[in-house]
């Protein structure tokens, strides 16, 4: 390839990187307003704090895979927890409750963070065997990078094939589109919203800690990967998994090949192209629900 | 009837404190007072929209920097630009931005309007670090001092003497206060209620819906503007960070969420409690966060209706106790 | 006999006058203190043991302590801390005729110029501080800036170092920069690298003023001492960008031979594991990594991060002390380094073992203060002004001067490649190699014409 190939190859398969990341954090963003209305201003807080529990399982066991195992799965019973005891009792206040409490809990986690890790930012190395470059066609290219975008598309494919190929799956869909109805048909829905929260936080968290040997674990992690993912929830549509998905893709893209062409405005176009969107269609690209 | 001479003995202390109060406190509280009245504007700006419009501004921040920078902008580029021209330019940069983007922002509710403000909000934010030229960038335009109160051929009152520049603020805030009170009590005031509660039934009785919620978005935004401008001139300083970042976007709703947002004067309180808090907690801990954040969930737990629904339902009980006896 | 008698108790009485005028001259000098000369044996940050009330000399830390950076704080109060034990057990300083201890007050900005000025009129209106240092940030320094030259109240800036923060208006006579410049650094590095092989350079900086400022000063510095030297990419990031691959790709297809940075922070520490994680090869030496040129560089955790082996060839330019082969530092390193594995959390990581970071210029900052006010006598901020315009600081073996005209430092420039391995600290990762002097006279800090004639007035 040419270098010139070489360089735009490179470029799209960061985008792509970056997107799989914001679609992961982004999935879980989407779902639970979608189906509880809930805009989690707190999201990207677990995203780090499954990022800090990676780290934490990293130091007792050295085992990464364990890490990454584990730690999401913590955060999203950190999750679980939140759902049941602090936001359940908002619920019935209203969105702007909701809305508000996840403020709180922002920063809750980000003091708690500092709290048991201290303030400095935290090494979390790459295994051994995802270190390291392929080298393809005159392409140099990070395996880390290409394992979070690979780990990112099983992911996803796990949750496709159980949103629509499960009863369960069947059940969360309806409940995402009709709360009422579906507890009306007999549906324990408080249990459904439940498990769509923790098992959307358990998304940021698998985001978390893989982005953590990529962008350092820091307290001031969340905001980074938080207003991003907002973007894209917001803009694709809430509640429409397909819509995270094509933005975060296009998002990442755009910031990708935005710096490499136009990097003076390459920040605002993010926010330009919200504004133009939402100008235009009010409810996202795909979004159906108010 | 026995209210009526309560509620004046209760603004006549109140005033009373008011003007006395840098002779009883130090400059850094009288300085800590002023963020006080200058966030309470800006909340109760916020408020018309969330309490008296029912729609939330998740980018208000955008009124009030644009505000603070024109006013920082006009005192550096124009040699001698006078005093209250340099408050009225924020309110009209403020009043300028409402307008222009009100096509956009009178179609939407909900949580469109709050993503629309949203993003708005980031857009401007981003676009004011980016054209440093103009606007300094994240370091900001500092260096101008705050001009002299000049009444042509009667007075010139020196704004660098911190206990004028006090007095100065303090009374084009209450004035704006006033103003905006006074707003709400007009028939435009009861009709963007109307609006809130129920659009449709505003629109079916003949009631102009976009341009009533457009006036409404221009006053917030033209006196969030004044409360950018009167900061621009007591920090002397304005950058990106301090005046269109989130976090100042998301004060003024803390604020009169904490407050109450059914009232005009909840705004208010919530801001005087943020800053209370602020002041108290730095004495106390370094984890400031933390306390602002178990203390704003609490408030959503248990006191959704802010401070002013706590008093009323307080107040409520005591007299229904009286009248049972 | 009688005149005998006489001759001798004349003398004995001019002996005794004579060791009374040396005693009286000498006292001073033995009453002052010397830097490390104190008893720091169980010296703690977690439980400091400075005085909280009473006649003390108040110094203020004004500077970040919540939010996600409260390290940077927490950093300042365990040095400020060392230096406040050392100087306090030696009995403190001889301030309008008493001896006074040092007692530090914590001012937090919350990295924001509104609460940082409220902070900094706290400080100063209320707990009566004596001089505020820091600050991160230059919006909150200009707001802090303008706080002190109301209060007239002294001010040390001794971490930011943007140029133009010393320029009118901001500019007043109650402030003095002892850190280095966005410019002087810039020139250090332009001067540095006339002598050496690389000529592509490639320009990635924060988009700030601190980045545009610094970047400017070294294409200017190389047209004039390099003249093959080529700049093939210039590109100015957001403020804590997460992810620089795209910039980084860019910067490997220019065929860069140095990245010149001036990053800080979470930034530096990503760009340095990111290069590396994209493989980012030096074109002239195939085993390195394309070498970043910053005053930044030398933070632990990011040098762990990405191995000893692979942090060879960084350029550092730091202002702070780094000639571990003068003998006072090497004294500072010891007592700092033994005392640092008797500390419990937060300062028990190896941030804070010597001489990470780079934040311990303020060691310098802090022990030069109170040189001053001792030299002065007193805290009275015109008499401070008088004391420390003109005046020296060597201790560490590497003088600092200050510049009477507008009260910044100058001071030559260590500059020196990272090398792995060295023979100093962390064995985990790469460190200072041998280091080159730029003299000062090469990289002044911009000074602002208009403050050329305010002495002589």
């Amino acid at each position: 390839m040419s270098p010139t190939a070489v360089l735009y190859v490179a470029q799209a398969i960061h985008g792509l990187a970056y997107g799989m990341l914001l679609f992961l954090v982004a999935s879980g963003l989407t779902m639970i307003f979608g189906m509880m209305g809930i805009l989690n201003i707190a999201h990207a807080s677990f995203a780090m704090l499954s990022a800090y529990f990676c780290y934490q399982v990293l130091l007792y066991t050295g085992n990464f895979w364990l890490a990454l195992l584990i730690a999401p799965v913590v955060a999203g019973i950190c999750g679980v927890l939140t759902e049941r005891f602090l936001l359940r009792s908002v619920h019935k206040q209203g969105h702007l409750a909701e809305l508000l409490i996840t403020v709180g809990i922002m920063a809750v986690i980000l003091e708690t963070v500092k709290l048991f890790w201290g303030t400095e930012s935290l090494v979390v190395t790459i295994p051994p065997s995802l270190k390291g470059l392929l080298h393809y066609a005159g392409l140099t290219y990070p395996i880390y990078r290409l394992f979070v975008i690979a780990l990112s598309v099983l992911v996803l494919g796990i949750m496709a094939l159980i949103l629509f190929k499960t009863r369960l799956g069947k059940i969360v869909r309806a409940t995402v589109s009709d709360a009422d109805m579906v507890s009306a048909l007999g549906v324990n829905t408080p249990l459904v919203f439940m498990l769509v929260f923790g098992i959307g936080i358990w998304l940021a968290g698998v985001a978390g800690a893989v982005a953590g040997p990529l962008l350092t674990v820091f307290p001031g992690m969340a905001d980074l990967l938080g207003m991003d993912a907002f973007v894209v929830v917001v803009v694709g549509g809430f509640g429409s998994l397909l819509g995270a998905f094509v933005v975060a893709l296009f998002l990442g893209e755009l910031n990708a090949y935005g710096i490499q062409f136009i990097p003076r405005l390459a920040p605002v176009l993010m926010f330009a192209f919200m504004a133009l969107v939402l100008a235009l269609k009010p409810m996202g690209l795909f979004g159906e629900r108010e | 009837m026995r209210n009526k001479p309560y509620k004046w003995i209760l603004w006549g202390v109140v005033f009373i404190f008011v003007v006395i109060f840098p002779h009883l406190f130090s400059i850094y509280f009288t300085n800590l007072f002023l963020a006080f009245a200058i966030f309470s504007l800006y909340a109760v700006t916020l408020n018309l929209l969330l309490g008296y419009m029912g729609v939330l501004s998740f980018g208000h921040a955008m009124f009030f920097g644009t505000g603070a920078y024109a006013t920082a902008i006009a005192l550096t580029h124009i040699q001698g630009f006078p005093l209250l021209p340099a408050v009225l330019v924020g309110g009209l940069a403020g009043g300028l931005l409402a307008l222009i983007l009100s096509p956009l922002l009178v179609r939407v509710s909900g949580t469109a309007f709050a993503m629309l403000t949203l993003a708005f909000g980031q857009l401007i934010f981003v676009l004011a670090l980016k054209y440093r030229e103009v606007t300094g960038g994240e370091d900001g335009i500092g260096g101008y001092s705050v001009p002299p109160l000049n009444i042509p051929g009667v007075v010139s009152i020196d704004m660098t003497n911190q206990i004028n520049f006090y007095y100065f603020a303090l009374a084009v805030v209450v004035v704006c206060l006033f103003i905006l009170w006074f707003y709400t009590k007009t028939p435009l005031g009861s009709i963007v209620t109307a609006v809130r509660d129920n659009a449709l039934r505003t629109d079916y009785l003949g009631f102009k819906l976009s341009q009533t919620k457009a006036v409404n978005l221009i006053v917030s935004g033209a006196f969030a503007g004044i409360a950018g401008a009167i900061n621009a001139l007591l920090q002397k300083l304005v950058s990106t960070v301090g005046v269109l970042d989130i976090s100042t976007s998301f004060a003024p709703i803390m604020m009169a969420y904490i407050g109450g947002i059914g009232s005009f004067f909840g705004p208010i309180f919530g801001s005087g409690v943020i800053y209370l808090l602020e002041d108290l907690a730095i004495r106390l801990t370094e984890r400031i966060g933390l306390v602002n954040g178990v203390i704003f969930i609490l408030v959503v737990l248990f006191a959704p209706t802010g401070l002013v629904g706590l008093f009323s339902t307080a107040k409520s009980k005591l007299f229904h106790k009286e009248k049972a006896s | 006999m009688k005149a005998t008698g006489k001759f001798q108790g004349r003398r004995i009485v001019i002996g005794c006058m004579f060791m009374v005028v040396v005693f009286l001259w000498g006292l001073p000098q033995t009453m002052a203190f010397e830097p490390l000369k104190g008893d720091l044996s169980k010296y703690d940050p977690n439980n400091q043991t400075f005085p909280t009330s009473g006649d003390t000399i108040k110094i203020a830390i004004w500077d970040v302590f919540s939010g996600p950076d409260a390290w940077i704080a927490e950093a300042y109060y365990a040095i400020l801390g060392f230096v406040a034990q050392d100087i306090n057990s030696q009995g403190g300083i001889r301030i309008d005729g008493k001896m006074k201890k040092i007692q530090i007050i914590k001012a937090d900005t919350q990295a924001r110029p509104d609460p940082g000025k409220r902070a900094a009129e706290k400080a100063i209106l209320e707990d009566k501080v004596n001089v505020l240092t820091g600050v991160a940030g230059s919006h909150v320094m200009k707001a802090g800036m303008a706080v002190a030259k109301q209060y007239k109240t002294i001010l040390v800036n001794n971490a930011a170092y943007a140029d133009e923060l010393m320029n009118l208006p901001d500019w007043s006579e109650y402030v003095f920069r002892t850190c280095g410049t966005g410019s002087s650094s810039a020139k250090a590095l332009g001067i540095f690298y006339a002598r050496r092989p690389e000529t592509k350079f490639y320009i990635l900086a924060q988009d700030y003023l601190w980045g545009h400022g610094s970047a400017a000063t070294f294409k200017q510095i190389l047209k004039e001492t390099k003249p093959n030297a080529k700049i093939v990419g210039e590109e100015y990031f957001p403020v804590f960008t997460k992810d620089f691959a795209p910039y980084l790709e860019k910067v490997r297809a220019s065929g860069a031979e140095v990245i010149f940075t001036m990053a800080w922070g979470a930034d530096s520490e990503n760009l340095i594991k990111q290069s590396v994680q994209l493989g980012l090869k030096s074109p002239l030496h195939p085993d390195l990594y394309i070498p970043q040129a910053s005053p930044f560089l030398d933070a632990a955790q990011p040098l762990e991060a990405i191995g000893g082996p692979a942090g060879r060839g960084l350029v550092l330019c730091t202002d702070f002390e780094l000639d571990r082969r003068v003998p006072n530092v090497q004294k500072l390193c010891n007592i700092w380094n033994t005392l640092w594995k008797t500390w419990k959390a937060p300062y028990n990581t190896s941030l804070y073992q010597w001489p990470n970071g780079g934040w311990y210029r303020n060691l310098t900052s802090y022990y030069w203060y109170c040189k001053v006010i001792e030299k002065a006598g007193s805290t009275d901020p015109k008499k401070v002004i008088a004391a420390w315009e003109g005046d020296t600081f060597g201790f560490f073996g590497w003088k600092h001067y200050m510049r009477p005209a507008d009260h910044q430092v100058i001071a030559d420039r260590p500059i020196c490649e990272m090398v792995y391995p060295h023979k100093w600290d962390n064995p985990k990762a790469a460190g200072p190699g041998d280091i080159v002097w730029i003299p000062a006279s090469s990289c002044l800090p911009t000074f602002d014409e208009k403050l050329k004639g305010r002495l002589s007035k």
